[in-house]
């Protein structure tokens, strides 16, 4: 990844608060599972109640990876950059991936947002071509609407050259 | 102003003939359900009434359909109570596909299925017209294309736009065939389907015949292993000859064809199938050197096809089954010129060896480890030093290559690849790197392309970094 200078933008640091709203919801939906084992099913079954502190651990730790560790993470590496020609695209936690769309490729571009971004005025920006899908996730809204203009704007100039 | 015309009457017995092949499942189990009250009933009667409603219908059928082509346009009209009619602009139409089963071979007819870009199924479908009337409808339908071209052509002379100009053909002979069926790896496929079969059979062979069997193959007191290897060697054996028969008949008079940029491929002796495509259609090209083919040095050639998927595309996408690797060259100049075998494959870099043996031998090893548990687990350890020799192998086969606008990468799975794909036909690239990968500057490098599947990915692992960050700034368009 570093044979080249990496793509100049980043994301919006409000992701950070963004993924861990989200992480610490989908952890409080998780813990109920474990919680409904030790009261509910372990004492009418009579199976040993252990196995449902192993599941609260391992929810917890997954929980804190989710919402904490992994966005510190995953922000450190997400870098974007759209040049007239081309959409470059940097991002992983462990394994890296840098990605390059051609202009000429992308098909339509689309925002969406789910709840919980929508809360903090974020939106993902979603880029296909004919065989792939790509996403530059925790764009400000404005800042989401703009690139796509942009690059519907760019995508079609080339498409005529085509 | 020409006629609405109608197919061939013939096809109110390929109607009835395929709604009674359609109607015998659900009669067998009604029947199977009612077998108690069906003594009363007139068989020979009920039968009779059943043909007579058949073939009614489909003479209805057959006379309700009416088709023409003028303007243009290709109109059919069709239905009894429902009327539907349909009409389909030349220009929009991608492939015309001409498939002759062998019923229809009898008859002297032919099938006629007309596909628009973007379509799953056939937009249009004509089971019945005479060989002749399939070849009208097919020139007037790609008459258009033709037209296109011809005007392109002014431009096409300057620019050498089509590569090739003349008719090139090329068919395989049946030694290859039958070499290519013996080779294609499907008679375990075969021995599997048979195995799955006698054991799903099993219970219902009566008690005293599989004893008898039983005590003719296998004496009492006395059993024998080597008569059980016997057996399924046999098995084995016969599922391989009859697996080199159907592959040879299935593809026989394998026909691929080149005129310009249209591309047309027959084959079949029950199922006659003709495809055509266009070569704007093929996204990349691949040459497969099977595991059992590579010795011989033979290799298939299939292609990834953009868009107009038919239902049988798995076909579709095999552009030649057999050629012996010594043909390759001229093969591709005659008919793929677009693509260029390189000469040089860049190959991967010695530190990337190790990390291909490690990740198939440390899976291999953890799972010989646990099978140690479970009485004769020894015999897995007979696995590693084929997973060595494959990682190995992998190693030595990775390469890639950049001519000019051509990408080409070169891997194994099990098989051998070679992939060559235009710049132009490169939707996306893809290069990542795990922490051990950018320990030692090696990065993973992946394409996308597009297929009739939707999609399709090559990667290859472990490639330089020097090398993958040429290939990124060859790609890159800034």
């Amino acid at each position: 990844m570093m044979f080249e200078n990496e793509p100049s933008e980043c994301i919006d640091s409000r992701a950070l608060k963004s993924w861990f709203v989200s992480g610490l919801l989908l952890g409080i939906v998780a813990f109920s599972i474990p919680l409904a084992y030790i009261f509910l099913i372990s004492p009418a079954w009579d199976l040993p109640r252990e196995w449902g502190w192993i599941g609260i651990a391992l929810v917890t730790v997954y929980t804190l990876w989710s919402a904490i560790i992994a966005p510190q993470l995953r922000i450190r590496f997400w870098r974007y950059e759209i040049r007239e020609n081309e959409v470059d695209i940097q991002n992983g936690i462990f394994i890296i991936k840098r990605t390059l769309i051609p202009m000429v490729r992308i098909q339509h571009v689309d925002t969406e947002h789910g709840p919980v971004m929508r809360f903090f005025g974020l939106a993902t920006l979603r880029i296909s071509t004919a065989a792939t899908d790509h996403y530059i996730p925790a764009l400000s809204r404005e800042k989401a609407a703009e690139l796509m203009g942009e690059i519907a704007a760019l995508a079609k100039v080339s498409d005529e050259d085509v | 102003m020409s006629e609405y015309k109608r197919q061939h009457p013939v096809m109110i017995i390929l109607e009835t003939f395929k709604s009674i092949i359609y109607a015998i499942p659900p009669v067998f189990f009604f029947a199977l359900s009612l077998r108690d009250e069906l003594s009363s009933v007139d068989i020979p009667l009920l039968a009779a009434i059943a043909l007579i409603a058949t073939l009614t219908y489909s003479t209805a059928k057959w006379y309700f359909f009416t088709y023409q082509y003028e303007n243009g346009y290709l109109h059919i009209r069709k239905g009894l109570l429902f009327k539907k009619e349909r009409s389909i602009k030349r220009e929009r139409v991608q492939t015309v596909n001409v498939i002759t089963n062998f019923i229809q071979k009898l008859l002297g007819v032919t099938s006629l299925h007309v596909k628009t870009a973007g379509s799953t199924e056939a937009e249009l479908s004509l089971t019945a017209v005479t060989l002749q009337e399939s070849q009208n409808i097919k020139t007037y339908l790609e008459n258009h294309a033709t037209n296109e071209s011809g005007k392109n052509n002014t431009e096409e002379s300057e620019t050498g736009n089509s590569k090739v100009d003349t008719v090139n053909t090329y068919n395989v002979p049946l030694r290859n065939l039958l070499l290519a069926g013996a080779t294609s790896g499907r008679f375990m496929l075969l021995f599997s389907l048979i195995a799955a079969a006698l054991s799903q059979l099993y219970p219902y062979i009566p008690e005293s015949y599989m004893g008898l069997i039983l005590e003719q193959v296998i004496p009492r007191n006395n059993i024998n292993i080597s008569l059980l290897l016997i057996l399924i060697f046999g098995l084995l054996l016969l599922s391989w000859i009859i697996s080199t028969l159907v592959f040879a008949v299935q593809y026989s008079n394998f026909t691929l064809q080149r005129q310009e940029d249209d591309i047309r491929i027959s084959y079949g002796l029950i199922e006659q199938k003709e495809y055509n495509l266009n070569m704007k259609r093929i996204q990349a090209l691949s040459v497969k050197d099977s595991l059992l083919r590579q010795p011989l040095n033979l290799c298939s050639i299939y292609a990834e096809v953009a868009g107009g998927s038919s239902e049988k595309q798995d076909y579709v996408t095999t552009l030649y089954p057999l050629l012996n690797l010594r043909e390759l060259s001229r093969f591709m100049d005659n008919m793929f010129p677009e693509y260029i075998i390189p000469e040089n494959m860049h190959p991967l870099p010695l530190r990337s060896r190790k990390r291909y043996i490690i990740r198939l031998l440390v899976p291999a090893i953890v799972i010989v480890l646990l099978l140690q548990l479970v009485p004769y687990g020894w015999v897995s350890l007979l696995v590693l030093p084929p997973t060595f020799l494959l990682g190995l192998s992998r190693y030595n086969t990775g390469g890639t290559a950049i001519l000019e606008k051509q990408l080409t990468l070169r891997f194994r799975n099990i098989h051998r690849y070679h992939v060559f794909v235009l710049r132009d036909h490169i939707q996306t690239m893809q290069i990542s790197s795990n922490p051990f990968q950018r320990m030692s500057d090696l990065d993973t490098i992946g394409i996308s392309v597009l297929s009739s599947r939707g999609g399709n990915r090559f990667a290859l692992a472990d490639v330089d970094r020097e090398e993958s960050g040429k290939i990124w700034n060859w790609f890159s368009r800034n």
